[in-house]
């Protein structure tokens, strides 16, 4: 089958690479039709874990081509890939391709979050009597992880009005839908709304569980021990449980905020806004640590910093609580030394060399004169590490975790300053 | 020689004589007026037709004005000659926004250097402050800014904040300012319960950083942070204080860190200084490019009123009817009235600069003076004092000169039609009041018998002070011209406008009764009435 993808979002390239190894074939939409098809990849979709190589061996075997936008409208499927604020983007799109098939039924897929009911805007951009479809597919793979959940997806919910266009999508997919595959097919309003839902009562959790962690260092409790009790609970089970310095990540921060705003107004419940401030101000609980420790002032020191991707296994730093502390840090007058495994690149560019920020790929070097260091990603790689090298290497004994990758006991009885996040006790 | 005896002084009184007996709604029949007693400079007009002089009487007021020397004083008051005689210091106000490239040297120092230098310094407060980047103690942004200062540093900076609430920045919006005064601490008491210690910044301000009222309440602040924070005074005074004042080592010896220091000079004067330091709130409010531009406004209206000529320049002109109103038409009481709810401290910011600046009795070398000087100043903003006071404007006995402020563009930028239609029931009422209030009972057109209670007698005279809009520029340039207004009078009356002796006597009076009040001294000393009081209190203090 043949599928046109419009936009430039980690989605499209995910749709790409995987269905172009079921042996559809592709057609990329750009303007540089003579370009590389690598090149076309940014920061953020050229680190995504198997992305690159398939996208690679799609250009190579000759199922992932380049079109122009004017040779692909008049493709009869298509899937929209635009960022959350190309809504009007999209509109254009999508009257040019209803222009250029007075006849043809045609079927986009929207997979881009512009909000609820966007899919039917879209849809109307068709003259009333068309049988063109615009329907929406809501998926929920997180950046780290996209491929192997796009091509093995747990549940798939697609918003359709017409039953072709669902059996045509279902054809796309093929057996990426496995007999244990739940299929919801629902209206597009309501899998925009149920995209929007996922993902909002997962920044909840999060938010409450970061919150419970505050609470508990307060009062001088472990949070993993409650957290693992809740966690027992069939009710509640155990995921999106573990607290730290916040989340961060484009996709999943714009969806919460989208479903925020549309809270907002439409109800004025301030809830998951409350839920972003609170991230926001968890995301510098590592900085206010360290600022504590030193008495309220940084200046003159030199503080290590281990992890900038906003997760491990992607590069991107887009909303990462190494940024919020960064910025804190350097604005105090210190220096940071930051390592990590894949976003060292989107630190320099995003830093643009700041003398105050040193990027190196040897986490050693990191520490190496450091007053402190504050983990704030959990890249494998930490866990092997010696602490009492780490100890050996800084001037103050410091680690504040972030993730709680460390147990608190070990490393304190190793004569380390460690802070976890629910792991210290008042005082 | 005294003013009162120059020719040009009996001209005018001879002038006065024939004036009293025209009345405004005669004067207005003359269709000229407004064009020949209008004046305008950048985006200010003022409109004087409303006033109850002519052609003549700006001539004469002019010659007064020449007499006095007054092209001499403006010379010396922006060359920073020590015209503060009995401080002994010039009055440089106009330095402080004079362009970042010139020179001004005040003892053998360029001072523009230092004016730019604090600008520098803060600009790089209000940044780190706007970024979300000046932590408290628990290493949170601070969030809210409470500024503590009276007079001078507690007027300018407060009436700005609110007149200039429209060219907020956004990078300030987080923010919360608040301005914290009287001695008693009820502003204080009264938002602490509602702050948040950890995120709360205090700006102390104060010339002499000895100003009781302003300590007593700093220290309060101080308590506050130690009880909820638990961190030491070192901790405190660096993440949650700011110092304003002309003695650094005064504001050393209090704690203020150094870093947290912004000076200004004893060459300005406390209720001159909002263009100064002092001015911080308003930069944390509009940002320095607003703050700069608010400078600029006055800038040019100092440029104005050094180069304009006599007849022409509005500070010269908006005194010098006033002179005419208090010293040949007997009024002694002025009215501001700003028809715009943003300026609504604008009338408590000018009673302090005039009546503090020339509420005075003796001349520039202690004689006693012959001749009335500043009159009694109050005002509110116009729509709601129409509910108020205006009642006396229209009706009363007494004779009362206003100044009427108003901006004719508001709401531009909106599109909220509402908002818009309030602008123009706002310049509705506004030109309505001044048209009575000159014209009286004859605004009504009609030949009926009008009954005594329903009469308006008129002649009250007023100015119309018109912004093309309140934009920061607009408002430094009206701040400018009270200033120089205020400037050109006390030539006139020979007064030094820059010290405020008046003030002193009070402050030393009221330490000599704490000891008294706290029952560590004998309240024998005092007059009746004040031993009297002594005694009620403390009996009401015993009894509970």
């Amino acid at each position: 089958m043949e599928l046109t993808i419009w936009g430039q979002e980690l989605v499209g390239w995910v749709a790409a690479a995987v269905l172009s190894q079921q042996g559809h074939n592709i057609y990329w939409v750009t303007e540089q039709t003579d370009a590389d098809i690598l090149s076309l990849l940014d920061s953020t979709t050229i680190n995504e874990p198997q992305l690159k190589a398939l996208v690679q061996e799609g250009s190579q075997s000759g199922n992932i081509g380049l079109i122009s936008p004017q040779q692909a409208l008049g493709n009869d499927r298509h899937l929209f890939a635009l960022a959350a604020n190309e809504l009007l983007l999209a509109k254009s799109y999508v009257a040019q391709i209803a222009a250029f098939n007075d006849d043809n039924r045609v079927h986009i897929i929207n997979m881009s979050h512009f909000g609820v009911g966007s899919s039917d805007d879209l849809q109307r951009q068709f003259p009333e009597q068309s049988a063109s479809i615009v329907s929406y597919f809501a998926e929920n793979m997180s950046e780290g992880e996209a491929i192997s959940q796009f091509a093995s997806p747990s549940a798939i919910t697609f918003g359709c009005h017409a039953s072709w266009a669902t059996k045509d999508f279902r054809a796309l997919l093929g057996t990426l839908i496995a007999p244990s595959t739940e299929f919801f097919e629902v209206t597009p309003r309501e899998a925009e709304l149920t995209k929007f839902a996922i993902t909002g009562m997962l920044a909840l959790r999060i938010g409450f569980i970061n919150e419970m962690a505050n609470l508990a260092e307060q009062l001088g409790a472990d949070i993993d021990i409650i957290r693992r009790s809740m966690g027992a609970d069939q009710r509640i089970g155990p995921h999106y449980l573990a607290p730290g310095c916040g989340f961060g990540g484009g996709n999943f921060s714009r969806s919460i905020r989208g479903l925020a705003s549309l809270l907002e107004r439409n109800q004025q419940s301030a809830l998951l806004e409350t839920v972003l401030e609170e991230n926001e101000k968890q995301k510098e609980l590592p900085f206010r640590r360290l600022w504590q420790y030193f008495d309220c002032n940084l200046k003159g020191r030199t503080i290590a910093i281990w992890g900038a991707s906003f997760k491990p296994g992607s590069a991107s730093i887009d909303g990462a609580p190494s940024i919020r502390c960064i910025d804190a840090i350097i604005a105090q007058g210190a220096h940071v030394q930051v390592h990590d495994p894949e976003a060292l690149e989107n630190v320099r560019s995003h830093y643009q060399y700041h003398p105050q920020v040193h990027a190196t790929d040897n986490k050693l070097e990191a520490l190496r004169n450091a007053d402190a260091l504050l983990l704030l990603t959990d890249w494998p790689e930490y866990l092997d590490i010696d602490h009492h090298v780490v100890k050996s290497e800084l001037i103050t004994p410091l680690i504040i975790d972030g993730r709680n990758m460390f147990d608190y006991q070990t490393m304190r009885d190793s004569g380390i300053d460690y802070f976890g996040v629910g792991k210290t006790c008042a005082n | 020689m005294t003013i009162t005896s120059s020719s040009s002084w009996q001209t005018l009184q001879d002038h006065a004589q024939q004036m009293q007996h025209s009345h405004l709604k005669e004067l207005l029949l003359d269709e000229s007026r407004f064009k020949t007693l209008s004046f305008a400079h950048g985006p200010l007009l003022i409109d004087f037709s409303k006033q109850r002089i002519d052609q003549h009487t700006l001539k004469h007021l002019v010659e007064l004005a020449k007499t006095a020397d007054l092209p001499g004083w403006i010379t010396r008051l922006f060359n920073g000659d020590p015209i503060n005689t009995s401080e002994a210091r010039p009055a440089l106000h106009t330095a402080l926004r004079e362009q970042a490239q010139t020179s001004l040297e005040v003892g053998g120092h360029n001072i523009i250097q230092d004016v730019q230098t604090n600008l520098s310094r803060m600009e790089k407060i209000v940044e780190r402050i706007h970024s979300g980047q000046w932590r408290g103690y628990a290493g949170e942004p601070i969030d809210t800014i409470v500024n503590i200062g009276v007079g001078g540093s507690d007027l300018g900076p407060y009436m700005a904040c609110s007149a200039l609430r429209g060219a907020r920045v956004n990078a300030g919006r987080h923010l919360k300012v608040h301005f914290v005064s009287s001695m008693d601490g009820s502003e204080l008491a009264d938002i602490l319960g509602s702050l948040n210690p950890a995120t709360t910044l205090f700006i102390v301000s104060s010339k002499s950083f000895t100003t009781i009222d302003t300590l007593s309440n700093a220290h309060t602040a101080r308590k506050w942070l130690r009880d909820a924070s638990g961190v030491n005074d070192t901790i405190i005074n660096r993440c949650h204080f700011i110092g304003i004042s002309a003695n650094p080592a005064k504001m050393s010896s209090w704690g203020i860190a150094d870093d947290n220091q912004l000076e200004f000079w004893d060459w300005i004067g406390g209720r001159y200084s909002m263009w100064s330091a002092i001015g911080l709130p308003i930069a944390l409010r509009i940002g320095m490019d607003g703050f700069r531009e608010m400078l600029q406004g006055a800038h040019s209206m100092d440029q104005h009123f050094l180069s304009a000529p006599l007849n022409e320049n509005l500070p010269v002109l908006l005194g010098l009817i006033g002179v005419w109103n208090v010293n040949f038409l007997d009024i002694h009481a002025h009215a501001i009235l700003p028809y715009d709810g943003r300026l609504i401290h604008l009338p408590a910011y000018l009673e302090q600069l005039e009546m503090e600046s020339n509420g005075k009795s003796v001349n520039r070398v202690g004689e006693s003076l012959d001749y009335r000087t500043c009159p009694v100043l109050w005002g509110e903003v116009g729509p709601n004092a129409q509910h108020a006071f205006y009642q006396l404007l229209h009706q009363g006995t007494e004779s009362v000169m206003c100044d009427f402020i108003v901006s004719a563009r508001r709401y531009e930028k909106t599109d909220n039609e509402s908002l818009r239609s309030q602008h123009t029931l706002t310049l509705a009422n506004c030109l309505a009041q001044s048209r009575i209030l000159a014209i009286g009972s004859a605004v009504q057109q009609n030949d009926q018998p009008v009954p005594g209670h329903k009469q308006y007698h008129g002649n009250q005279p007023s100015t119309t002070l018109l912004l093309d809009e309140l934009t920061p520029f607009s408002f430094g340039s009206l701040i400018a011209l009270y200033e120089h207004k205020v400037f050109v009078q006390s030539v006139i009356w020979d007064i030094n406008p820059f010290d405020q002796w008046g003030v002193e006597l009070g402050k030393t009076m009221a330490t000599s009764l704490l000891k008294p009040l706290q029952h560590q001294a004998s309240d024998s000393e005092f007059d009746p009435s004040t031993h009297g009081l002594m005694r009620h209190i403390h009996q009401q203090q015993e009894r509970s």
